[in-house]
């Protein structure tokens, strides 16, 4: 492995979530050339960051800007052009796609890597995602499959890039002018022996966020303390928001909102003794400077998938059966923001801070969990209170399905009884009938009528399992994978489209067999 | 009186109707008529020479010679002083047509001058004004078009603006605009928004449209509102609220120009930004002024009023700051208002002797009581499901679709058009404008009776349409064109043609924007930097590998913009290549960004 390039055109956050990759990377081919590809926008991040000997900038805001004013589509693709240009320059051995969506599709189909984990385009143009780790992401992120879910993005880009979780969280890495930042705030702001905790009040979106009077009620209750002071923390574009919150607090907080670059930002948070935030890019700058994170998990944030990658945080989750809710659910009563009580918040606050905290009646009606990393170097998160134990023990059991079936060498299919017998049946008469298919498509003259009689036993076959899953929410998670490999078949002659169903059932069977 | 007569007698065999206007009409004050120092006669219209006070035969042939070109094509010539210069163009061969707005002095010349070659061999415009010849005359103003200096120095109103236009339309005629259009919520003008966005895209430019019928239901939730005071705050809010995202779709595009149709939420901050901006603004006021008076407060700051209405409206919009207007009538779709072939069922449902498509206004709710003796469906909104016209209201007095409008004016015998109005018991005796179902009848090869409007006259000639100003007036044309199908389809006919030349969206269009056009010369610099660039793109694009394949796949004319680009890249049929990957991804990078 000489040349990997790792894509990932998202935000702040995603990047920071992208280091544990890096490093892993780093360390499995320590003499391979890796090239970042991120987005210009956020490209403050990067000189935190460590693990890649090249970053290639993405401007998308220009493109946008080539793209919305000229009439002359010309300008925007003689931008992509020499943009793709540069890539293409060298050969990958291997391209790690982290973002999701057909335009990096294409980007990735053009640079010809010998291998390439996450999603592709074929030559023909269709949506190709590769790998089992890549379309087991993208089948929980398009599907329902999320709710059972307990693996951090992390730990999947690690799998996705073949290499496997080190137990060791995001990392960046401090630099002088954001130390002497920090140090020169506390030294003017905070008293000595006075603990500074940051609240984050904003989120990308207005779905994931706790409502403004409770942070601003829970600030009030933490400085009553004494030995407490807040600190806002945000960008420019939450200045408004801050101030609304500022106006409801009795005690005035600190703030920072607007006033941190990148480095700064990072250096304040690394000396606050904890963080309480929405799902934010700020909450995963405070995991990788080991501050300890209060997450609220509001609306479709799930602590599971996208929470802070280190140990030691608490998040808080509404105890709702539709909690975290689909991405595309645009939903018109969003109880959620106001399940989370600010006592609640306070008591894992306090937890953080080593006090002892009555779990009840504290979390009342909040789903409380931890974070840590297992012995198998995967990030989990413990229930601590009013969590739902047989959804948990379902997500536990998914979560050891993934890990013990997608590497490169699973075990066989299990024998004992599988929790979804009929889907194993299911698969099991897909298995067989492909066979049957097969064998038939070798046979001169081809036997047509039975091909396509065989067929439509096969799609009848397709159609139960699909039902299945959602007849059965328990099964949901698996025929969604498993719809999503039938989806990712892109080839056209009868022999190779009969292979690839085969190993989709193949797969089928294993994975219900192990469940 | 010799000359004069034997003028008269070559003019009448082409057109007899400016015989009777000249031999009507009277001296004009402003001319001076001198005799030149050769002899000849010459004169001044407000002090200026329209011909040579020393020798005006001799500076013609020098005119003609320095005009040169070929004589060949037709030529229109605009202005006609004494005629001299149009005595050298025939004597060189030219022919085609004059335009002179002034009768008097065109008068003067046919008494003094032989015009005999002049008159064979062009055709007279005399005694227009601009808007009628834009209106009438397009194509000929889009032609060759040759002006006489000090007749257009000294008539800047008619030939300066004429001049201008046709400058202005030769241009515009090559296309690539870009343009915004800023749609009504809802209403009446909602259609017509519709139809200049596609006349102007027939017409080879680019129309970004900020469709705010999305919002319709946002407006419906506004007017909710129990209290009036809540329901204007709230309508208030959405229309700021649209207004600053028509500037954010502006600032986005950068159009060369705006235009906007009559009820188009956009506020006055928006306009004077846009005009801060360098954009021209222009508004198409589609609705009665005396009835809805809100154009009183944005009327100043747009760059340009295209109103339906003139005489009066013209002052008033004088008035209130107005610098740039002109009266551009409504018009019909042909591609939608055209006849059709109906089949029996068609014409039981839709058809019927006497039909009316509107909503019940309190006038015609008035009227037609008059008419229940007649086969008569009415047809529209807004109709109380009361006696007497309860048994004549179609569908419950439910909406009728474009579609089905088209049916009913095909399918009646009669079509009833009747101008709204709020406050009359029948005909608004003062009605001015004319609206559009009266083109779109005529387009369709329908015959209606409509009620007399005064700008009726400007727009269809007497033998083309048939109106009424009486009940009395009206009930004995029904009983006549009931049983008289020849005398209403010669009508029809004769409207349907006059609506296909003169009353489009695409005429309405280009006269809009070559008027535009003609006063802004930003949208000019705009223009032909936008065509530069098109035109360098395009080399651009064959240079670029495999480009030249997409771009022989697009439709004829049809623009290389990445919509149309995309629209022949098909995946999932053979190996895509560099190019329509990143054309593709250009098409996807909004969604990658989670920004759709």
């Amino acid at each position: 492995m000489n040349d990997i390039l790792v894509l990932n055109l998202t935000r702040f956050g995603d990047l920071i979530q992208t280091t544990p990759q890096l490093r892993r990377l780093r360390a499995a081919y320590p003499q391979a050339r890796i090239t970042l590809v991120a987005q210009k926008r956020f490209s403050a991040v990067l000189p935190l960051m460590r693990d890649f000997d090249r970053v290639k900038l993405f401007d998308q805001d220009e493109l946008y800007r080539l793209m919305a004013i000229d009439d002359n589509p010309v300008n925007g693709f003689a931008f992509l052009d020499r943009f793709m240009s540069e890539l293409e320059q060298d050969h990958y051995d291997l391209v790690i796609n982290l973002t999701a969506g057909r335009m990096s599709a294409y980007l990735v189909s053009l640079l010809n890597a010998d291998q390439v984990a996450g999603i592709t385009s074929a030559d023909t143009g269709q949506r190709v995602i590769s790998g089992a780790w890549g379309l087991y992401m993208y089948s929980f992120l398009l599907g329902d499959g999320r709710r059972y879910t307990r693996l951090n993005l992390v730990d999947i880009f690690s799998r996705m890039g073949g290499t496997e979780p080190d137990g060791m969280p995001v990392e960046l890495f401090e630099t002088d002018a954001g130390k002497r930042f920090a140090e020169s705030f506390l030294a003017r702001e905070v008293p000595p022996g006075t603990r500074l905790i940051g609240i984050q009040l904003g989120a990308s979106e207005s779905s994931r966020c706790w409502p403004a009077e409770s942070f601003a009620r829970l600030s009030d209750t933490l400085q009553a303390s004494g030995d407490v002071r807040t600190v806002l923390l945000g960008s420019p574009a939450e200045r408004s928001l801050a101030d609304r919150v500022r106006s409801q607090m009795h005690r005035a907080p600190l703030d920072a909102v607007g006033r941190t670059n990148i480095e700064e930002l990072f250096s304040l948070l690394r000396r606050c003794a904890l963080l309480v935030t929405n799902d934010t890019g700020t909450m995963h700058f405070a995991a990788a400077g080991k501050t300890p994170v209060v997450m609220l998990a509001i609306g479709p944030a799930s602590l599971f998938c996208t929470g802070p990658y280190s140990a030691g945080n608490l998040a808080l989750q509404p105890a709702l059966p539709c909690s975290p809710c689909r991405y595309t659910i645009n939903c018109p009563n969003p109880v959620c923001r106001d399940m989370v009580p600010v006592s609640a918040v306070h008591g894992a606050c306090r937890m953080l801070l080593g006090e002892q905290v009555e779990l009840q009646p504290t979390f009342q009606g909040v789903r409380l969990y931890r974070s840590y990393f297992g012995t198998d170097g995967y990030l989990n998160w413990e229930a601590l209170c009013n969590t739902d134990h047989d959804h948990e023990e379902l997500s536990q059991r998914y979560t050891r399905l993934w890990k013990t079936a997608l590497v490169p060498s699973p075990p066989p299919p299990g024998q004992s009884s599988p929790l979804l017998p009929e889907l194993l049946s299911l698969t099991r008469q897909g298995l067989e009938l492909t066979d049957q298919i097969e064998a038939a498509s070798r046979q001169t003259p081809l036997p047509v009528e039975r091909i396509v009689s065989l067929g439509e036993q096969e799609a009848t076959v397709e159609a139960e399992i699909k039902a299945l899953g959602v007849r059965i929410p328990a099964a949901a998670p698996l025929v969604d994978y498993l719809t999503l490999v039938r989806e990712n078949i892109t080839a056209d002659e009868i022999q190779a489209v009969t292979a690839q169903t085969r190993a989709l059932y193949e797969q089928g069977v294993l994975l219900a067999s192990l469940l | 009186m010799e000359m004069w007569e034997r003028n008269l007698d070559v003019l009448a065999r082409t057109t007899p109707e400016l015989v009777a206007l000249l031999r009507n009409s009277g001296d004009e004050k402003g001319l001076t008529v001198e005799r030149a120092r050769n002899g000849e006669l010459t004169v001044k219209r407000d002090g200026i020479y329209l011909h040579s006070s020393f020798d005006p035969s001799r500076e013609a042939a020098g005119w003609v010679e320095k005009l040169g070109g070929d004589s060949a094509s037709p030529l229109t010539v605009a202005g006609f002083g004494l005629g001299y210069h149009l005595k050298a163009l025939a004597e060189a061969g030219f022919r085609g047509t004059f335009i002179e707005p002034d009768v008097a002095l065109f008068r003067l010349a046919m008494q003094n001058l032989d015009m005999v070659q002049v008159l064979e061999r062009f055709q007279p415009l005399v005694g227009l004004s601009a808007g009628q010849l834009r209106r009438a005359h397009r194509d000929l103003l889009a032609g060759r078009l040759v002006a006489h200096p000090p007749s257009v120095r000294t008539s800047p109103d008619c030939l300066g603006e004429i001049t201008n236009f046709a400058d202005a339309l030769a241009r515009i005629r090559q296309g690539g605009l870009k343009i915004l259009l800023v749609n009504p919520l809802a209403g009446g003008s909602l259609p017509a928004a519709h139809h200049c966005a596609a006349a102007l895209t027939r017409q080879g430019h680019e129309v970004v449209t900020f469709a705010a019928e999305a919002f319709a239901a946002g407006m419906e939730f506004c007017n909710r509102y129990t209290l009036p005071e809540h329901r204007q705050t709230s309508l208030n809010g959405l229309e700021t609220y649209l207004s600053g995202a028509v500037e954010l779709l502006a600032r986005e595009c950068e159009p060369d120009l705006v235009l906007a149709l009559a009820q188009a939420p956009l506020l006055s901050p928006t306009l004077q930004r846009f005009r801060s901006m360098g954009i021209p603004t222009a508004f198409w006021f589609v609705e009665d002024y005396s009835l809805l008076p809100y154009w009183r407060t944005l009327a100043a700051d747009y760059g340009y009023f295209f109103a339906i209405q003139h005489g009066r409206f013209t002052e008033e919009l004088a008035r209130a700051g107005v610098r740039h207007q002109a009266y551009l009538p409504t018009a019909a779709a042909p591609e939608v208002h055209l006849p059709l072939q109906l089949d029996d069922a068609e014409r039981q449902e839709y058809g019927s002797p006497l039909s009316f498509v509107g909503a019940g206004y309190h006038n015609r709710q008035h009227f037609f009581r008059g008419l229940i003796d007649y086969p008569f469906r009415i047809w529209g909104s807004d109709w109380p499901l009361t006696p007497p016209l309860a048994p004549f209201i179609q569908r419950q007095a439910a909406r009728i679709s474009p579609l089905d409008c088209v049916k009913i004016f095909n399918a009646s015998t009669i079509n009833l058009n009747l101008h709204s109005s709020t406050h009359h018991l029948g005909i608004d005796p003062a009605g001015d404008f004319v609206n559009p179902r009266t083109f779109e009848i005529a387009a369709c090869d329908a015959f209606q009776l409509v009620d007399r409007r005064s700008h009726m006259a400007e727009l269809f000639a007497d033998d083309e349409m048939e109106t009424f100003t009486s009940m009395g007036e009206l009930r004995d044309k029904i009983d006549h064109y009931l049983h008289h199908d020849g005398d209403r389809r010669r009508l029809s006919a004769r409207a349907r043609n006059r609506v296909l030349k003169e009353h489009t969206y695409d005429a309405r269009m280009e006269e809009l924007l070559a008027l535009m056009y003609s006063v802004f010369p930003s949208i000019g610099v705009r223009h032909r930097d936008r065509l530069a660039k098109k035109e360098a793109g395009r080399a651009e694009m064959q240079r670029i590998p495999g480009f030249g394949d997409i771009l022989k796949r697009i439709p004829a004319g049809k623009d290389a913009t990445l919509q149309n680009i995309c629209a022949v890249i098909s995946t999932g049929s053979g190996s895509l290549s560099r190019s329509e990957k990143i054309f593709l991804m250009m098409r996807n990078i909004r969604y990658d960004m989670g920004d759709e």
